[in-house]
Parts: C-alpha cells; sequence; structure tokens
C-alpha cells in the first residue's frame, strides 16, 4: 500500500507556529512603535509641565502593560517547553527552546528600550 | 559520476532537463546555479569599480590643497563609491552566494522561482548600467550616498544627475525585493524531506532572517525615491517647506532602510562565518539555538536605531534615549555570535587553512567596528562625532569586517564546489596580509582625523588643521589595501582555472553540499536524501553514495520534467512535487521592458513609459499564463511506495508563500506611505493645506462598499466552485473602486500646490494600481476558467485571493485616512 502525503494528513506534533516563535519580538516592536510615536503625538498636545507629567505617566503605564505581555508568553514558552519535555519530536523541543529564548529576550529588549522613561522627562527638546 | 551504468544513465537523463543551453542562448538561463554564479561576477565587476572610485577619493585627499579633483568630481566619486558598494556590491554579492549555495546545502535541485530569480539578475544588471552610465557621462548623482534634501532636489541639484541615483537605484532595489521573496519561500518550502527548521543549516536561517528584513527595510527607500522623484520631476512639494512638504521626510524614510540595510549585509557573512568555523574547527556550531536566537532578536533590533543617524537634528530628548537604548541592545546579539564562534573554535580541534586567516580578520576587525558602533550609540558622543571621518572609519569597520572579510574566506572556502578546484595558501595568504595591514592602515587613523574635527564629505582642506599626516597615511594604506585586493582576485582567478582539482568534500565539511562532485551537476542531486541530523554529512558518512546510487526521493527513471521537493515549513515532511520551468527569455524581456520604463522616466518621455509598463505587465501575464497547469493535476511517485501531488495541488505552495512575502513588503510600502502622510500632517511647518478633498457621502460610501466587496470576494472566491461568478463579482466591485478613485483624482486640483494635495495623489494612484492589478487577476482567472476549466485549482484562487484581500483592506485603511486628513469640505 502506499504512504499519502498531503493535506488531510493527520497534523504532527511540531510545536509552535512562525508566527509565535517571534510574538515576543512582535511585541517589542509594538512597544518601540508605541512608545516612539506615542510620545512624539501626545507631546503636541501637551503644552503643561503637568501635561508632559501626565505623558510620561502615560507611557510608563503603556510600557509596563507591553513588558506584562512579553512576561505572559515567556511563561507559557516555558509551561510548554516542559509540557514537550522529552517525549516530543526533535523539532518541538527546538521551537519551544528558541520561542522561550526569544521571549526572553523581548522581554529584556522591552525593558531596556523603556528605561529611558524614568530618566528623562517627556517632551523635551 | 560513475558509481555504476545506472547512476551515468540518470546523470544524463537529468542534465539533459537541467542544463543551461551553451552560448549566447545561456542568456535565457533560469538555474540558480547560473543566477548565483552572474550576481557574483557582477557585484565583483561592480566592487572593482567602487575600489578605484575609493582610490581617487584616498588619491585627492592625501594632502592639503590637493588639485587633483575640483568639488563637484570628488562629490560624484564619493557618492558613486557608497552607492556602489552598498547597493550594487554587497547585497547583489550576498544574494548571489545564497542563490548559489541554499539549494545545495538544502537538498533542492533549484529554488523556488527560477524565472523571478533571473528576472532579479537582469533588473539588478540594468539598474547598474543606468548608475554608470551616468558616470560614464560625467552626469553621475552627487549629493551622497543618502541623497539628503533639499541638497538632492531640483534646485540645487537642477541637472539629472539625482535622477539617475533615484531611477537606478529603485530599478535594483526590485532586484533585492524579488531575489528576498525568492529566498524565503525557498528556504521555507524546498528542503530535504527530514529537514525540519531545527535541522536547517544555519546559513539558512540567516538568509531566512536578511531576506525577511530586506522585505521590510527596502519599501520605505523605494517610497522615498518615488517621492522625490515626483517631486523633481511634477514638482509634487513633498519635501519643499514652503508648501506643506519637510525634509526630515526623507531621513526617516531613506535610514528606515538604511540603518538596517548594515545588518542586512552583515547577517548574511555572518551566516558563513557561521556555516565555515565549524568546519575548521571540526565541532558543531556551539549554542545553535542561541545563534538563531540571536539572529532573529538582530533583525528585529535593526528596525529599532534608524533615528540614531539623525541623533542632530532637533528630535526630543526622550525619543533619541529610546532610539539610544534600542542601538546599544543590538550589541547583545552580536556578542552572543561572538561568543559562539569562539566556543566552538575552544571546543574543537582547529585547522588553520587559508579561510580560517580571513575569518580571523573579520573577528579581529568587526570587534573593533563593534565597539565604536556601541560609541556612536550614545548621543553625547554621537554628537560630537556627526559627520566627521569617524564615523566614515566606524562604517568601514563594521562593513569592510563584517562583509569583505567573510565573503573572501568564502570564496576560497567554496571554490572547490565553484570551479573544482583547490585554492593554494601562498599567494592568498600574502594577499591577506596586504588587505589587513592596509585596512588598518586606512581606517584606524581615520578615527583620530574625524577626532579632531575632519568632516566628511569635503574634497580639500587647509594645512594649517594638521590633518595631514593622517590623510597621508590613510592614503598610502588605501593602495596598499588595493594592491592586496588585488593579489586576492588574482589568486583567485588563478586558481580557479589552473588549480589542483579538488576531490569530493576536500575541506571534510558536514553541511549537504559537499556531497556534490565538483564542481556539481546542472541538477544537483540525482535523489534528494532523507535528513535525520544538523550535519548530515558527518552524522551519516554515507549519505554521498546513497544519493549517487538514487536510493533517496525523486530518483525515478528516466525523470518526467524538472522536479524538486516541497516540504512542511516545520517538519520538512515532503508535501508535493515542483515541477519547476526551464530556460526561457520571458526574465530577459521583462527586464529590458522594465528598463525602458524607468529609462523613459529618466527622460521624461511618459507615453513610451507607458508603453513599457504596459509591455511589461503583459509579460509578466505571459509568464503566469506559461507556468500555469493546463490539464488535470496528477500525482507524482516521488519515492518508492509514496504518492505526492502537484505544487498546484497543494496548499501552502511556494507560490502562496511567494505572493505572502511580496504583500509583506507591499505592506511595508503602505506602512511608509501612511507613517509619510501623518509625518507631514502633524510636523511640517505650514499646515494644514488651503484646500482638502472632504467627505462625499456617495464616492465614499461606494468606494467603501467595492472595498469591502472586494474583501468578501477574497474570503468566498478562494474555492473552485461558482469559479466565473465570483471572479466576475470580484470584477464588479475592483471596476467600481477604480471609478471611485478616478473621481476623487479628478477632484484633487493640482498637486503641485501643497504636500497635502500631492500626498493624496499618491495613496490614490497606489490604491488604483492595486485595483488595477485585481481587476487583471480577475480576467485571468475567468480566462482560465473558460479555457482550462480541470485544470483551475484551489491554490491558484488562494493566491489571487491574498493579493485582492490586500488590496480591500490596504484600500479601507487608506479611506479611512484621506478621511481623518481630509477635514471638511
Amino acid at each position: 500500500m502506499k504512504r499519502v502525503f498531503g493535506p488531510g494528513e493527520p497534523a504532527y506534533q511540531t510545536g509552535p507556529t512562525l508566527w509565535r516563535v517571534i510574538a515576543g519580538f512582535i511585541v517589542w516592536a509594538i512597544a518601540f512603535l508605541l512608545l516612539y510615536v506615542g510620545h512624539a503625538v501626545a507631546c503636541l498636545h501637551a503644552p503643561t509641565q503637568a501635561d508632559t507629567a501626565a505623558v510620561s505617566a502615560g507611557l510608563v503605564v503603556l510600557w509596563l502593560a507591553l513588558l506584562a505581555i512579553t512576561i505572559v508568553l515567556a511563561v507559557r514558552s516555558q509551561r510548554c517547553r516542559r509540557a514537550v519535555g522529552a517525549k516530543g519530536g526533535h523539532q518541538s523541543r527546538f521551537s519551544w527552546r528558541l520561542t522561550l529564548l526569544l521571549d526572553l529576550f523581548a522581554a529584556g529588549a522591552v525593558v531596556l528600550t523603556g528605561l529611558p522613561l524614568l530618566v528623562v522627562p517627556a517632551c523635551m527638546s | 559520476m560513475n558509481d555504476s551504468p545506472d547512476t551515468d544513465a540518470r546523470h544524463r537523463a537529468l542534465d539533459a532537463h537541467w542544463r543551461s543551453p551553451p552560448g549566447w542562448r545561456s542568456l535565457s538561463a533560469v538555474n540558480h546555479t547560473a543566477m548565483g554564479r552572474r550576481f557574483m561576477v557582477a557585484a565583483l565587476c561592480f566592487f572593482l569599480v567602487g575600489g578605484v572610485l575609493a582610490m581617487l577619493i584616498r588619491a585627492q585627499l592625501a594632502t592639503s590643497h590637493s588639485g587633483f579633483l575640483d568639488s563637484e568630481l570628488y562629490s560624484q566619486i564619493f557618492t558613486m563609491h557608497g552607492t556602489l558598494m552598498m547597493f550594487m556590491f554587497a547585497i547583489p554579492m550576498l544574494e548571489g552566494f545564497a542563490f548559489y549555495l541554499l539549494p545545495k546545502m538544502l537538498g533542492s535541485r533549484d529554488l523556488a522561482f527560477p524565472r523571478l530569480g533571473a528576472y532579479a539578475w537582469w533588473c539588478y544588471l540594468f539598474g547598474g548600467c543606468i548608475l554608470l552610465g551616468g558616470m560614464a557621462l560625467g552626469l553621475a548623482p552627487s549629493g551622497g550616498w543618502f541623497m539628503y534634501t533639499p541638497l538632492a532636489g531640483s534646485r540645487y541639484t537642477p541637472g539629472i544627475n539625482s535622477d539617475i541615483w533615484l531611477i537606478g537605484i529603485t530599478f535594483a532595489e526590485i532586484s533585492a525585493l524579488c531575489g528576498a521573496v525568492e529566498l524565503i519561500a525557498t528556504i521555507l518550502k524546498m528542503r530535504a524531506p527530514g529537514m525540519s527548521l531545527a535541522r536547517m543549516p544555519i546559513f539558512a536561517w540567516y538568509m531566512l532572517i536578511t531576506a525577511g528584513m530586506i522585505l521590510v527595510g527596502f519599501p520605505p527607500l523605494i517610497l522615498g525615491s518615488i517621492l522625490l522623484e515626483l517631486e523633481r520631476a511634477f514638482g509634487l512639494p513633498f519635501f519643499t517647506v514652503d508648501l506643506g512638504g519637510d525634509n526630515l521626510l526623507w531621513q526617516h524614510l531613506f535610514w528606515m532602510f538604511g540603518h538596517p540595510e548594515v545588518y542586512i549585509i552583515f547577517l548574511p557573512a555572518a551566516g558563513l562565518v557561521s556555516t565555515m568555523i565549524p568546519t575548521f574547527a571540526r565541532h558543531p556550531l556551539v549554542g545553535h539555538v542561541w545563534v538563531i536566537n540571536s539572529v532573529v532578536a538582530m533583525g528585529f533590533l535593526s528596525f529599532g536605531l534608524w533615528v540614531h543617524h539623525m541623533f542632530t537634528v532637533g528630535i526630543p530628548q526622550l525619543s533619541l534615549a529610546f532610539f539610544s537604548a534600542a542601538s546599544m541592545l543590538v550589541a547583545i546579539p552580536t556578542a552572543i555570535q561572538f561568543f559562539s564562534w569562539i566556543a566552538t573554535l575552544w571546543n574543537g580541534q582547529v585547522r588553520l587553512r587559508l579561510p580560517m586567516l580571513y575569518l580571523g580578520g573579520f573577528l579581529f576587525i568587526f570587534v573593533l567596528g563593534g565597539l565604536t558602533g556601541v560609541m556612536v550609540a550614545l548621543i553625547p558622543f554621537n554628537v560630537q562625532v556627526h559627520d566627521t571621518h569617524f564615523v566614515v572609519a566606524h562604517m568601514h569597520y563594521v562593513l569592510i569586517g563584517g562583509a569583505v572579510f567573510p565573503l573572501m574566506a568564502a570564496a576560497y572556502y567554496w571554490m572547490p564546489l565553484l570551479s573544482g578546484r583547490m585554492p593554494a595558501a601562498r599567494m592568498g595568504a600574502a594577499g591577506f596580509w596586504f588587505v589587513f595591514i592596509g585596512f588598518n592602515l586606512t581606517f584606524l587613523p581615520m578615527h583620530l582625523t574625524g577626532l579632531l574635527g575632519m568632516p566628511r564629505r569635503i574634497f580639500t582642506y587647509s594645512e594649517e588643521l594638521g590633518w595631514d599626516l593622517l590623510n597621508l597615511l590613510s592614503s598610502v594604506g588605501g593602495f596598499v589595501q588595493a594592491i592586496g585586493f588585488g593579489m586576492f582576485l588574482l589568486d583567485i582567478v588563478l586558481h580557479a582555472r589552473k588549480g589542483n582539482l579538488a576531490r569530493r568534500n576536500p575541506w571534510q565539511a558536514g553541511t549537504l553540499e559537499w556531497t556534490l562532485s565538483m564542481p556539481p551537476p546542472s541538477y544537483n542531486f540525482i535523489s534528494i536524501p532523507e535528513i535525520n541530523s544538523r550535519y548530515p554529512v558527518w552524522d551519516t558518512p554515507q549519505i554521498g553514495a546513497q544519493i549517487r546510487r538514487g536510493e533517496g526521493w525523486l530518483a525515478t527513471y528516466p525523470p518526467p520534467t524538472r522536479q524538486t521537493l516541497s516540504v512542511d515549513v516545520l517538519t520538512g515532511d515532503p508535501r508535493s512535487v515542483i515541477h519547476l520551468p526551464g530556460p526561457t527569455w520571458v526574465p530577459l524581456y521583462g527586464g529590458l521592458a522594465t528598463g525602458v520604463f524607468f529609462l523613459s522616466l529618466l527622460f521624461k518621455t511618459y507615453a513610451l513609459a507607458m508603453v513599457a509598463a504596459f509591455v511589461t505587465v503583459s509579460l509578466f501575464v505571459v509568464w503566469v499564463w506559461q507556468l500555469a497547469p493546463k490539464g488535470f493535476p496528477a500525482r507524482v511517485d516521488a519515492e518508492p511506495g509514496v504518492d505526492l501531488p502537484g505544487h498546484w495541488a497543494a496548499s501552502g505552495s511556494p507560490g502562496w508563500w511567494g505572493m505572502a512575502c511580496s504583500l509583506a513588503a507591499d505592506a511595508a510600502l503602505l506602512g511608509s506611505l501612511m507613517f509619510g502622510c501623518l509625518f507631514l500632517s502633524l510636523y511640517a511647518p505650514h499646515w494644514p493645506p488651503p484646500e482638502r478633498l472632504g467627505f462625499d457621502a456617495l464616492a465614499h460610501g461606494v468606494l467603501v462598499a467595492a472595498l469591502i466587496g472586494l474583501c468578501l470576494t477574497a474570503v468566498v472566491a478562494s474555492k473552485r466552485t461558482a469559479l466565473i461568478m465570483w471572479q466576475a463579482a470580484r470584477l464588479a466591485c475592483a471596476v467600481a473602486a477604480l471609478v471611485v478613485v478616478g473621481v476623487l483624482i479628478a477632484r484633487l486640483g493640482s498637486p503641485s500646490q501643497h504636500a497635502y494635495t500631492a500626498l493624496m495623489l499618491v495613496v490614490l494612484v497606489y490604491m488604483s494600481i492595486h485595483l488595477g492589478v485585481s481587476l487583471i487577476m480577475s480576467l485571468y482567472a475567468m480566462a482560465r476558467g473558460v479555457v482550462h476549466k480541470n485544470a483551475v485549482g484551489g491554490e491558484e484562487l488562494r493566491v489571487q485571493s491574498l493579493w485582492v484581500a490586500f488590496t480591500g483592506l490596504s484600500g479601507l485603511g487608506l479611506t479611512v485616512l484621506m478621511l481623518s486628513l481630509g477635514g471638511s469640505t
């Protein structure tokens, strides 16, 4: 009997999709854009000192929220990696390990990218 | 090829299908080996021209008050030097390596879209010829390789010099984008069975990320070039401050491309390094997953650095700090790769062969370039050295160290594969020391010259400034370096023709390309092997013999067509058999027609440009029609006991991935356009505009309805049922939307009155082009439905639907943008 590959075959245990693998850095990219564009646009409408303080506070909240997302992603990756364990296929183990590393790295990148919020006032030319 | 009579017969049969035609007909070749070689040879020629220009620069700057070149000629020369090296040498050379090597490393017989690869090469060649032609006629661009406005605008550069740059570069960038689409589809879909992502060669990972970066990084510059050319040719004031434009928009668009470009050049070279070091260390790459993690991280982070080229233009401090942080952050993944290479060498038993010498040079020089990179990431230091020779020195340490030294190592390493002959150590080593010493003599003093305050792009300087000695040293070093490059090239050419014949796998490497004979046959693999590890040759030493005995996949005798395998993206399980096209003149004709289009724009013969555009589109339709299956697709015996469908009958085909990648680039262009609109509306002086498009309930209502209709047909019409009906509905939606877009264009008024009207014109033209292509696609699908009724596959319709869905969604997004910028009538 012939083996038949193609659509309709049962799915393999393949681990995360490509989108999931890079999800952490997609969040970093969104964080970077929102902080940069958000700061630029908000400062156009923040003529007073109190307004700029509000801009800073808003950006910090945004930053922490996006950091939380990357942390959640990393925690979930770690759980999946553990669940796959030694029983999973080589591809699945590799993919979850890579995903976890990328999630952790992205979380670190979000932290470092947003750190200036704590030391540089918003809207200062 | 003499293992058995059976093998010989298989070789002859496969070669009959795959070999490129001889003589002048070889111009119709589309095979990846031919294309890879052509990219490399052409890039080398451009490198030589760029190198001669560099020597002219150094001759001029060797002493103060030099009268060798005047200001205008010097400006043309440094502009062309940067342009040729960045656009015509570095990326095409690395793409050439990828074109040549990847199918052989991945276990494929060719790239995913051979015709597209050939078209990319013609576009690259013709684009480069436009630039060189301009230089030969004394009309070379002179605004620097980044063409800042207003200097590059028509007021300060009134001739066609800037136009030559804008049009030549855009032409060549089409090539890079085509190459990126081709590489991504190949890497994801055309590997040997069993080659999961976990087992994929590290060079393929590097090229996958690089190609993705090209898709996102190049469109901002393409958009910028289009806008600047529109301003120069028709007076559309995108960068004219008095009329609502802003010069900073150009800087943003250029550096959104320009900074990732550095990593687009470095990463493939680092991929070559990561492939060569394990061979000479006789040890697998240490920290394989960490390296992949670093490459992906660099791919993303490199898009968060562009403003560090603009630290001095007056951007708010906090924004600068975001970019400064990201600029320093990128050092971490770079360092991880370095530690991985050092650890691999440390753990292995290193053989000091010739390529290792060049790799040592790379490690030393690139570390220095990386360190000065961290320095210029710091805002106060950056402000001090901005636009000085310090930046020139840093850039050359990064680019020559990070790309040229690995490329020279790679040329020696893969020479047996390319030529069938071995390099020898003596002249190659002498060449290395000339280049290495000459390089450091040129660029190390340049850090000091920069710190002493010598600006970039000046054609002369006063003796009292005390820069003479340092500049003389740099010039002497430049010529020493040039001698070294000459020796390297001579060595490569002589040994490629007269060197000792190479035996199979002369370096005892672990990757799949070394199972091939030296040089490889036209079809690469007589049968496609199953892969069970990351270094198949090390872990399965008999794999080469198994391939030659025809024990792998697609070993049917006689082979029916040019066939290779398509696999699952993640697992590498076989999914379908791809039938690839053979030699054809269509890519050359397409390249010529595109060239006529661009030249017509350059010489402002717009009627001819329209004709050339029509011919180009017609050729693409012919191209697709020729490749489409004409009958009911049969399954193929891929291995004894295994049936696979043809690629047109399987979902997630390379064609689908090709379209998805093209749309990713398109989305990056769209994003850049939206950024431009928002940037000017928020930041440019002289806004709001005196007149706006306003809201028209009927026109906008019809437009939105038609675009939503397009999206719906994209969801529904990917099924084969009622093909003609759904295509007709799609056609009607596209026509209705096109009519409204035409009406809105007519209402716009003169686009040269303000940046707002100019931008709205570009937005509407963008929509109309996408709608027009959707319309052509629908007509094409209807024609296919009538002529080849049973042959229209679901995948074909899914590919088409991707474009239509993008057209609908992007149109809706742009409509929202137009309305938000439009205000009241």
